[in-house]
């Protein structure tokens, strides 16, 4: 192979979903911000930028039709930072406008990455973030390591980081039955123009957080999934009680199945909760919440449906029909998949970092593009951030999320870009 | 910092409402403490520019068609115009949209220029004459070339052209069965735009024989 032939490779199992399915309305971008206590230098990060490319190669990729799937072509393009200038979560992946699938931006002390969804889920492009700010601290307070680098936990090589984990635990296996989806309760009403997204995110002490939820002897992830569940049965009105409230949660396969991979590796779970004959209590709430996880997160039965999607990809059949017609097929399971899920809630966990840096890091960010509810959530430190993003102009889940917390004595900051819509 | 105190959460920077419930906020606001930036709105100049033009030949068309009914013995002259506007309408939308990809922009332009040629000919004159004659084989001739070209101006990747140019040569052959099937009256473009491509295949083969082997394989890759 000669040094300008480019290399190229598959789209892994999850991604094959987003190309096809991305639109102006839900572009299929996240974004990751980190916080620092200091206002950001563009050019440092930029320097930071180009180092951290040589460590994720993959990232140079840009993604190409066939006749029969979509692709990831390597390229040569160099990323830019730019100060922030666009909409949180602005589509990034055109057909007709080739360029790289990411984009890195800065505004004040927020160092932001957005993502298109194919190269990367939460937890890959975390990697990236977290290189990124390591090579940015590293050079912006040279004077401080001296001494020496710090040690940074990340530890995957070029192929691992771009392996595609689905195939590789992929087996033919005989088909399980699954149940048929029902219609979930939707929010609706008047949204923000332009297909934009407002973003209201709570910074909240983690140590106070926890506490709570274990007085209710649940993990945090179960605690919240609860009171947003909740906090959407306030909202409901009396006629649509009928319909169950369903959260999708994005589960990280890679707390399964090792791997290293800074692509996709993820499924997810779907909690249904019908108000109309289950009881709106806490209590109940988190006991059938901890029953469906208990339930639902083993590795036998995520491998399941792992292997379920992996096989439809692999059918001979599915292969040979061109990507006109696959394009709109897709497009159609996931208006389907969407008419079952209220709101999604994603908690991405404890972002880690050098203990030197601490200092200088505030806090860390995730949201993302999304065309209805959309919580999602990271800690690092003493900060836990809930983000929600959402097309719709109302705030009332988002309040009384936040006041059932607050109600609980737990103190909250919000951050929102009401400013930028003009609110 | 300030504070809502039917939420009872801070605020951070100088907001007036609370983000939540959109009530009064109390306390001193700070400075300097936003997160996301307040984005000039941008009524972009082109577009301001393309809805003027709109505006502009629907109105023409509109004027002509006002104009046509009140002469109707100058037989129906604004159908025609109707006609035109769309087609160009249609071939100025495509550029547009494909603007982000020359090679590919210039590809989509030959297939619709082709297919508007040919229903103009059939429509006007009953069957097909001067498109087949002289505007595929030189659309297709020239969009190679204007490839070519600005692949080297533009210092364009092989993998960013390679394919269109490859269709396009492709495509070049269709003007030489038509020769061959006696269906044309004027040999010269058809047979210039079968030479064409069979000197781009020849060089592509020749030159970038494994660039355009693996691309094949790329684009078809099961």
């Amino acid at each position: 192979m000669s040094a300008s032939e480019p290399k190229w490779s598959r789209l892994d199992n999850a991604a094959k979903i987003f190309p096809s399915t991305s639109s102006k309305k839900d572009p299929k971008v996240f974004r990751f911000s980190c916080e620092l206590t200091e206002p950001v230098d563009g050019q440092t990060l930029q320097f930071a930028l180009d180092q951290t490319m040589e460590k994720f190669p993959f990232y140079r990729s840009v993604l190409k039709r066939g006749l029969f799937w979509y692709y990831f072509e390597n390229s040569t393009r160099r990323p830019v930072v730019q100060p922030e200038g666009l909409p949180p979560c602005a589509p990034i992946y055109s057909a007709d406008r080739k360029g790289l699938l990411f984009r890195v931006s800065f505004f004040e002390r927020r160092i932001n990455l957005e993502v298109y969804h194919a190269i990367a889920d939460g937890t890959g492009a975390l990697h990236f973030l977290r290189t990124l700010v390591y090579y940015y601290l590293l050079e912006r307070h040279k004077e401080d390591f001296s001494g020496g680098a710090p040690f940074f936990d990340y530890d995957a090589s070029h192929a691992q980081k771009q392996d595609d984990s689905f195939s590789r635990y992929y087996e033919k296996r005989p088909k399980a039955s699954k149940g048929k989806a029902v219609k979930a309760y939707h929010q609706y009403g008047e949204r923000w123009p332009d297909n934009r997204i407002a973003v209201l995110e709570g910074c909240m002490p983690v140590r106070s957080l926890l506490t709570l939820a274990h007085t209710h002897h649940a993990t945090l992830t179960e605690y919240l999934t609860a009171q947003l569940l909740l906090s959407i049965r306030e909202t409901m009105r009396l006629r649509e009680t009928g319909r169950p409230v369903v959260i999708t949660i994005p589960v990280n396969l890679r707390n399964y199945f090792p791997a290293g991979t800074a692509r996709n590796f993820f499924g997810i779970i779907n909690l249904g909760y019908d108000f109309s004959r289950q009881e709106d209590s806490i209590e109940s709430v988190i006991a059938f919440i901890k029953e469906q996880f208990q339930k639902e997160l083993t590795a036998e039965k995520l491998r399941e449906r792992m292997n379920e999607l992996s096989a439809l990809e692999h059918n001979l059949l599915t292969q040979l029909v061109p990507l006109i017609i696959k394009d709109p097929v897709l497009r159609l399971a996931n208006y389907l998949a969407e008419r079952g899920i209220t709101a999604a809630f994603s908690n991405v966990g404890k972002v880690a970092m050098p203990v030197e840096m601490a200092r200088y890091i505030d806090s860390f960010h995730v949201f993302t593009s999304t065309n209805r509810l959309q919580a999602c959530m990271c800690s690092f430190g003493e900060h836990c951030v809930i983000s929600f993003s959402s097309p719709f102009v109302s705030t009332d889940i988002q309040r009384a999320f936040f006041r059932r917390l607050t109600a609980e004595g737990i103190a909250v900051e919000v951050t929102s870009n009401q400013e930028q819509l003009g609110f | 910092m300030k504070y809502c105190k039917k939420c009872r959460v801070s605020v951070p920077g100088d907001l007036h409402t609370c983000p939540l419930c959109q009530g009064d906020l109390s306390g001193p606001g700070e400075a300097g403490r936003t997160a996301f930036p307040v984005l000039p709105a941008s009524p972009s100049l082109h577009k301001g520019l393309l809805r003027l033009i709109g505006l502009g030949t629907i109105a023409a068309a509109a004027v002509c068609i006002a104009v046509n009914l009140s002469l109707p013995q100058s037989g129906w002259w604004s159908v025609f115009v109707v006609a035109g506007v769309i087609s160009f309408w249609l071939t100025f939308w495509m550029v547009v949209k494909k603007r982000g990809n020359i090679p590919k922009a210039i590809l989509w332009q030959v297939g619709l220029i082709s297919a508007l040629a040919l229903l103009w000919d059939w429509w006007t004159g009953g069957r097909l004459s001067w498109s087949v004659d002289f505007v595929i084989p030189l659309l297709l001739t020239g969009a190679m070339i204007a490839m070519a070209v600005i692949a080297r101006v533009m210092r364009l990747k092989i993998q960013d052209y390679i394919l269109y140019l490859m269709l396009d040569a492709i495509f070049g052959f269709i003007p030489f069965v038509l020769l061959l099937c006696g269906s044309l009256r004027v040999v010269y473009p058809s047979a210039a735009c079968v030479a064409v491509s069979i000197i781009s295949l020849a060089a592509l083969c020749l030159y970038e024989g494994k660039a355009m082997k693996n691309e094949i394989l790329r684009r078809l890759h099961l």
